[in-house]
């Protein structure tokens, strides 16, 4: 019983690194350069709603409304005026990592003077309408977990219609799966990269605010972890596969939770990464590929009609 | 008969870095309705001219002109616009892990919300190769290498260009897949489209070829039509065997 609550808990925590990973997976995609200061992003916007919730006693999901929106604007100020100049010189990934990772310190230090190094917390914001553990059959899960799950289902909902459905989406994946043979379809592929790294942001600003939900206290000091976390989840789910990262967010959060549960916490961490090569090792292009192979089977089977003469 | 050039390649200089000239005061005429090859050996600027023409490579002397106005500078959604479409070396404009329909959709780009002319121009291509039909749901990157050949060609023409650059067509595949290729180019032709391909595959491209240039250092070495190159076709070869070999 205690296992199935522990596995509960890792998919409700999972689906939380898996926007972590989503934001960064379209980041890299596009740019082809890993955001260093992705934990950053998430630690300064789990600060900012802790900021709006302490000052004007904003609830942490309302206060969506107003980072989302200053998230999206960064992403594409910070392609137009960084990125895309760093990109245009000889080492380019090179100059854009570091240009992260100057991001990633500008940001640490920034966090601390503004809201102080001690670790703070939202208390549960929901007393009126919930009780703060839910019941369910013979389960019982946090309240604010549930609360934060339902929006990552959200999210995703939408992330999903928009990259699979929309034109813009449809050009994200494109210019993900190769940015050159987008521009020779006439696709403006900074507009896109800016808009990609927008969404990238406003992802792992949305998992910032969710943290503040689904954990007790947030820290500055947590920015590297969550790096780290957002680096795991989109090698499992396949470094250039944004909605891979879903599942990648949601396996790790399992393995985590579950491996927590069974082993002291030092080992606990080690066998999570000893999981993570794993797969690797089986699945080198992420847990996706197998996927992508069983769709290969089913192909042979059309093959001896659709490939007569090509 | 009076002979209407679409594109005209003036005096070109180009190339990807400063001190080195790829293509040397470069000419070349590609005639209306005519299929026009660019045959010569690795290294002679072939690709190179097709990305000047396109415009992902800015000549540093020359001009190049589409029906008399100069498009140096413009951007490619102007050009696809304009009716110029490209489609590069080794099936390397696809994306892999799209379906089929997707990838036809991203070549309707510049068309923008215009549905209903989205619509037509991708019933057109399965129209066209009914393969493309039955693995609309599949990603391209299952496609074999002739399949996706024929995709990236049919999606090129879903904008209506008027005229399409082609390089190496039928480079790394078979024989009779190369052949089959070949005769989609011919069907384009029929349907009006001026077609500029870039080849090694000498005498394939010349069986279908109407115009011959022979580009050798990033300079014109001979052109003329299939006829007039057609009996100098061996000598030209066993130079570039000889220069070849001798590098």
């Amino acid at each position: 019983m205690i296992l199935i609550e522990a596995i509960l808990s890792g998919i409700i925590v999972g689906a939380v690194y898996a926007l972590i990973g989503v934001g960064l997976s379209m980041i890299y995609g596009v740019m082809k350069v890993v955001n260093f200061a992705h934990g950053d992003l998430l630690v300064f916007s789990s600060f900012t709603a802790w900021f709006l919730y302490r000052r004007m006693a904003m609830d942490p999901l309302v206060s969506l409304f107003i980072i989302l929106p200053v998230s999206f604007l960064l992403g594409i100020l910070l392609y137009y005026l960084v990125i895309k100049r760093l990109q245009n010189s000889n080492d380019s990934e090179t100059a854009s990592f570091l240009a992260f990772f100057g991001i990633s310190l500008m940001l640490k230090h920034l966090t601390t003077s503004m809201f102080g190094a001690t670790p703070r917390g939202i208390p549960f914001p929901y007393e009126q309408f919930f009780r703060i553990s839910t019941r369910m059959g013979p389960f019982t899960l946090s309240t604010s977990r549930i609360i934060a799950f339902m929006v990552v289902c959200v999210v995703t909902v939408i992330l999903v219609y928009y990259l699979q459905r929309t034109r813009v989406g449809k050009a994200i994946r494109a210019v993900i799966q190769h940015k050159e043979a987008a521009q020779i379809l006439g696709i403006k592929t900074d507009l896109i990269s800016a808009i990609s790294l927008g969404i990238g942001l406003m992802s792992v600003s949305i998992a910032g605010v969710l943290v503040t939900l689904v954990f007790p206290s947030i820290s500055s000091k947590l920015a590297v972890n969550y790096t780290t976390i957002a680096f795991v989840v989109i090698i499992l789910g396949g470094l250039r596969q944004p909605l891979g990262a879903l599942l990648g967010g949601v396996v790790y959060g399992i393995t985590e939770s579950v491996a927590m549960l069974l082993l002291p916490m030092g080992y606990a961490h080690a066998l999570t990464f000893f999981i993570m090569i794993s797969v690797v090792m089986w699945r080198p292009e992420g847990l996706l590929s197998g996927v992508k192979v069983w769709r290969k089977k089913k192909l042979t089977v059309n093959e001896l009609v659709v490939t007569e003469g090509y | 008969m009076i002979k209407i050039s679409l594109i005209q390649v003036e005096n070109v200089v180009a190339g990807y870095i400063s001190s080195i000239d790829i293509l040397n005061d470069l000419s070349l005429d590609v005639e209306k309705g005519k299929i026009t090859i660019v045959l010569g050996p690795n290294g002679a600027g072939k690709s190179t001219l097709l990305k000047t023409i396109y415009g992902f490579l800015r000549p540093r002397e020359g001009r190049v002109l589409l029906r008399g106005k100069d498009i140096n500078g413009l951007n490619v959604e102007k050009l696809l616009n304009l009716g110029v479409a490209y489609v590069p070396q080794q099936s390397k404009s696809l994306f892999p892990q799209m379906t089929v329909h997707e990838n036809l959709e991203m070549g309707c780009w510049v068309l923008k919300n215009d549905k209903k002319r989205i619509k037509l121009a991708i019933n057109r291509a399965y129209e066209h190769h009914s393969f493309l039909w039955e693995a609309r749901d599949l990603p391209a990157g299952l496609l074999s290498g002739g399949q996706q050949r024929i995709l990236e060609v049919e999606r090129s023409m879903l904008t209506d260009p008027e005229i399409i650059l082609l390089d190496e067509p039928t480079e790394t595949l078979a024989p009779k897949i190369a052949k089959n290729i070949y005769s989609v180019l011919v069907d384009l032709k029929k349907r009006g489209v001026t077609i500029l391909i870039i080849d090694q595959n000498i005498r394939s491209a010349m069986a279908i070829a109407d115009n011959v240039y022979i580009l050798d250092l990033g300079k014109i070495k001979y052109h003329g039509s299939k006829e007039e190159l057609e009996g100098e076709m061996e000598s030209i070869i066993k130079t570039w065997i000889t220069v070849e070999g001798g590098n």
